[in-house]
């Protein structure tokens, strides 16, 4: 029966993890590397798991508080017995007194297993370069951010998505305009033409995400986008050790609204644009209409880098799959008045000087 | 006895004082109504005594030229110009009007221009009269230019000047009028210092450099531009925002409009005047003289 898995290297027992690198399992004690489908059977349990029938350890010496307790859950690591602490979505973690690798098999069993997942392609020093690159040539960032930022974490997460097809129609009315103008010898003409148009489109959308975990920022998981949906493989666990990966805790009802009206803005501006050869359009009434519409579920890598500077938090991204980092830097106001004081100035002299020159040569 | 002779000879004093005063007055000539006999050979009449002998002459001669250039010859246009202090009633316009018809106009000189100076004390007038094809040639916004480039003669008093630059600037008006030609003029204005004192006098004026204007417009060019370039340093640390579009996962080529349908409603035209520019297509306002001729003309008080 499948609790916590976890994932030690056959040949030397040391907790074996997904390298990015190799794209296989590696174990960094001993160098020994494995295809991922050696791993698979620890997988073939899962089909027969319904949700339901998870069992979780529950240790009795720690105490937690009513509302801590309902989302929280404890697991006690198979090697070392230590007590792995994570919320009710996790997933996949490290037991931090031993360094295993594991999977909490449960959060994947039945209808919870993912469709997909994009495995790592970036690696973690990758990721922290990553952060010193986005830092260049930002002229409005403290000096010292750099220097003085501490990375208090830089964890790999698999984020739960979700992933959306839809045929969509979409249907716009507008009114259009077309002006003329002439003149003769005493007049000037004007002549306005109006035209009712209607067009009615279709297209078709493939994988629009949008994230299934609560505790990940949308906003933040938007700007990582896009991933290559090329690299998608079948789920096997095994792509998560070594890694943090929470199962959803947002359904995709939740979010097919928010898909939905990116769905309609790309519809909107597609039909709109067909709209041509007028001086003015308006639009008098549009609707969408989504088809055989699809949701799904699957773990895409992210790095997730958390500094403190200044008594802030600063929470950095970056797609684990194509290196796109994200993430907003504080602004240093000095800083900004005096580059804003510098290019008025020079600015202004300048054009002083331009329009004295004009006066004297002309 | 005595006292009646007394009365005699001192009513005759009075009467001869009065009328030696009136035939002072009398000896007041009204131009305006036919001063010459005959076909006349000066064409300016110096009534209010405004010129010297010399100067008489020589704005006479500078006219006479003038009239016989190639142009004046064919159509029988001349200048004229008369000054006087005495209107003798009349307003400046039928004077003018009225010199010009029953001096020149009644032997043969269809086409001109007729300058008048009325000055008694502290009453003066400027007007220029035009008759035939001067109509045309001179209309409203060009008399009021022409009396604009002798304007500050007349009022200075230098009426020689004033005279020769009116007969120069209306030889010109009349030569860049639908390129009329004319030849075989062979006044010699520069002699005169007429060419050279005109342009000195119409040097156009620099513009003296506003320098408040131009700090103030500096510095709001400056702060604009500062603004916009901050502007775009600080929008570089920001990365993180919200997709509004779904337009990296529409399938490539799955677009197709499946109806379209563009329908006529309404045509609508509104159209508006042009408004007439009234320089060089100008306008020139007419009447009638009391001599019945029609006669075109501006003037104001200098």
């Amino acid at each position: 029966m499948a609790g916590l898995q976890e994932y030690k290297c056959p040949c030397c027992g040391g907790a074996i993890e997904f390298n990015s690198d190799v794209q296989k399992m590696k174990c960094p004690y001993c160098d020994s590397e494995f295809e991922l489908e050696a791993l698979l059977k620890f997988d073939n349990e899962l089909a027969a798991e319904k949700s339901d029938s998870v069992e979780w350890d529950l240790g009795e010496t720690v105490e937690w508080n009513d509302s801590e307790k309902a989302g929280m859950r404890l697991f006690v690591c198979q090697s070392c017995g230590g007590e792995i602490i994570g919320d009710e979505n996790m997933a996949a973690a490290q037991c931090p007194y031993c360094g295993n690798n594991v999977v909490i098999m449960g959060q994947f069993a039945g209808g919870l297993k993912p469709d997909a997942i994009i495995p790592f392609k970036i690696n973690k020093q990758a990721a922290i370069d990553g952060m010193s690159k986005h830092l260049m040539g930002k002229k409005l960032l403290p000096k010292v951010f750099k220097d003085e930022n501490h990375i208090e974490e830089v964890i790999g997460v698999y984020v739960p998505f979700w992933l959306f097809d839809s045929d969509v129609s979409y249907f716009g009315h507008y009114k259009a305009t077309k002006v003329r103008h002439w003149s003769d010898s005493r007049y000037r003409y004007t002549e306005t033409t109006t035209y009712s148009v209607s067009r009615d489109g279709f297209q078709q959308f493939r994988n629009v995400p949008a994230d299934g975990s609560k505790k990940m920022a949308d906003d933040l998981m938007n700007s990582i986008e896009p991933f290559n949906y090329n690299e998608v493989v079948p789920f096997q666990t095994a792509y998560l050790a070594g890694y943090v990966a929470d199962k959803y805790d947002v359904t995709k009802e939740e979010v097919k609204d928010i898909v939905t009206e990116r769905m309609k803005f790309t519809a909107d501006m597609m039909l709109r644009r067909t709209v041509i050869g007028y001086n003015s359009v308006v639009t008098l009434n549009k609707s969408i209409q989504c088809n055989h519409n699809k949701a799904k579920y699957a773990l895409l890598p992210v790095w997730i880098l958390n500094t403190k500077w200044n008594d802030k938090n600063f929470t950095f991204a970056m797609n684990g799959q194509t290196g796109k980092f994200v993430g907003n830097l504080p602004l240093d106001k000095k800083l900004y008045w005096k580059f804003f004081g510098m290019w008025t100035g020079i600015v202004s002299v300048g054009t002083f000087l331009l329009s004295l020159l004009i006066y004297y040569f002309s | 006895m005595k006292k009646h002779l007394y009365f005699v000879i001192l009513t005759f004093f009075a009467f001869s004082l009065f009328t030696s005063a009136g035939m002072a007055k009398a000896s007041n000539v009204d131009y305006s109504e036919g001063y010459f006999e005959e076909k006349p050979e000066t064409f300016i009449v110096d009534g209010a005594g405004l010129l010297t002998e010399d100067e008489l002459a020589l704005v006479n001669e500078a006219i006479i030229s003038f009239n016989g250039n190639t142009y004046s010859k064919e159509r029988n246009f001349i200048i004229c110009i008369v000054t006087t202090n005495d209107l003798h009633g009349k307003s400046a316009v039928a004077y003018a009007d009225d010199f010009y018809d029953k001096n020149y106009y009644k032997y043969g000189y269809t086409n001109g221009l007729c300058l008048l100076r009325y000055i008694n004390g502290n009453d003066r007038y400027l007007y220029i009269s035009t008759c035939g094809e001067a109509i045309t040639i001179f209309n409203d916004a060009e008399i009021e230019f022409q009396i604009d480039l002798i304007a500050d003669y007349i009022i200075a008093g230098d009426y020689k000047k004033a005279f020769l630059n009116f007969i120069y600037n209306a030889e010109n008006q009349i030569r860049n009028y639908d390129r009329i030609t004319i030849e075989n003029n062979s006044w010699n204005y520069d002699d005169y210092n007429v060419y050279d004192d005109y342009y000195e006098h119409h040097k156009p004026v620099k513009p003296v450099f506003e320098y408040e204007k131009a700090i103030v417009i500096s510095l709001i060019v400056g702060v604009v531009t500062a603004l916009i370039i901050v502007s775009v340093m600080k929008s570089k640390l920001y990365s993180v925002k919200y997709a509004v579009d779904a337009d990296s996962y529409l399938v490539p080529g799955s677009f197709k409009v499946t109806r379209s349908q563009d329908m006529f409603l309404s045509r609508h035209v509104s159209k508006t005047e042009i408004p007439r520019d009234s320089g060089s297509s100008g306008h020139s306002s007419t009447h009638r003289s009391s001599s019945g001729i029609s006669h075109g003309g501006g003037g104001r008080r200098i």
